[in-house]
């Protein structure tokens, strides 16, 4: 995955969020799927529903709005991220 | 200056709840699929033979339903050989939602490429594409023939139908209004729908 390929939620369908404390459920019009996510899966999620970000705008967000450490492990970890949610059509790439 | 102080707390246990998920390793991310309660058959034989025998409630055949097939499934783009068309509304201009596509100029898989165009009900999709069926038609036989062509075409592992079978069930109840799943065992679209239907999740 190149570092520099911005992400969006995926055009066209809504996702149904409920939340309660550190974890979310996510219903996705598109696939009719439900997903269970942890707080920081639904943050990013969350952000490019709105947002259109790359891996290192996504790191920059998550780290202006928490007090996570943002080192290699980390961007690692938001990497497998977007990977999955890729995988399961919640988010695609911004063809623009 | 209290409305303040509660924002202030509001926000560091925003905070702490972010840096204390960082702590595992792998994101979190589960997909809660629906499926059916009581197992499922995966092929017409099975089906046919297992009924009471055998426990099927570990059994998934994980086809996706029509309306995968009608949103997602079309955004990411059907099997080969079958096209959902090209994202193109009536207006000539580019659309992100597969319903909103101009279908007959689309340039998708016709159903009658497939299966024969005339339905047993009367209803002729002869010059609509797939995708159009599954938009037009929710429910029908023709709804899930579809869905099921593409989930045979898909190479899914545990999904058994394949194409053929999918096509020879359609084709049969079009021209007979039933589908002989045995020598002498015949199923009606309803019994069709629901084999189908558990087939998938």
């Amino acid at each position: 995955m190149l570092t520099s390929e911005k992400w969006h939620a995926t055009a066209g369908f809504k996702l149904l969020w409920h939340t309660w404390d550190d974890e979310s459920v996510v219903y996705h019009t598109g696939s009719g799927d439900t997903h269970l996510l942890d707080s920081v899966a639904a943050f990013v999620l969350k952000t490019l529903e709105k947002k259109t970000l790359n891996i290192f705008e996504i790191i920059e967000t998550l780290s202006q709005d928490s007090d996570l450490v943002t080192d290699e492990n980390f961007h690692e970890f938001i990497s497998q991220l977007i990977s999955k949610f890729n995988r399961l059509g919640l988010i695609e790439r911004h063809s623009g | 200056m209290s409305k303040i102080t509660d924002k202030t707390t509001n926000i560091d246990k925003a905070r702490r709840r972010l840096a204390k998920a960082s702590v595992a390793a792998v994101p979190v991310v589960l997909t809660l699929t629906s499926r059916p309660v009581l197992g499922a058959y995966c092929s017409v034989s099975g089906m046919l033979s297992g009924n009471l025998s055998r426990d099927t409630s570990n059994v998934h055949c994980d086809g996706f339903s029509p309306g995968y097939w009608g949103n997602l499934g079309a955004k990411r783009g059907y099997p080969a050989p079958y096209f959902e068309g090209n994202f193109i509304d009536k207006n000539g201009d580019p659309c992100t939602h597969p319903k909103d596509i101009d279908y007959p100029n689309s340039g998708g898989t016709k159903f009658s490429d497939v299966f024969v165009g005339l339905g047993f009900d009367g209803v002729d999709h002869t010059n609509e594409t797939l995708l159009e069926v599954i938009w037009t038609y929710s429910g029908s036989l023709a709804f899930y023939c579809v869905a099921h062509l593409l989930n045979a075409a898909s190479g899914i592992p545990t999904y058994q139908l394949t194409e053929a079978q999918i096509i020879d069930m359609w084709n049969q109840w079009a021209t007979t209004g039933s589908y002989e799943a045995a020598p002498g065992v015949y199923w009606s679209g309803e019994d069709i729908k629901a084999f189908l239907e558990q087939t998938q999740h």
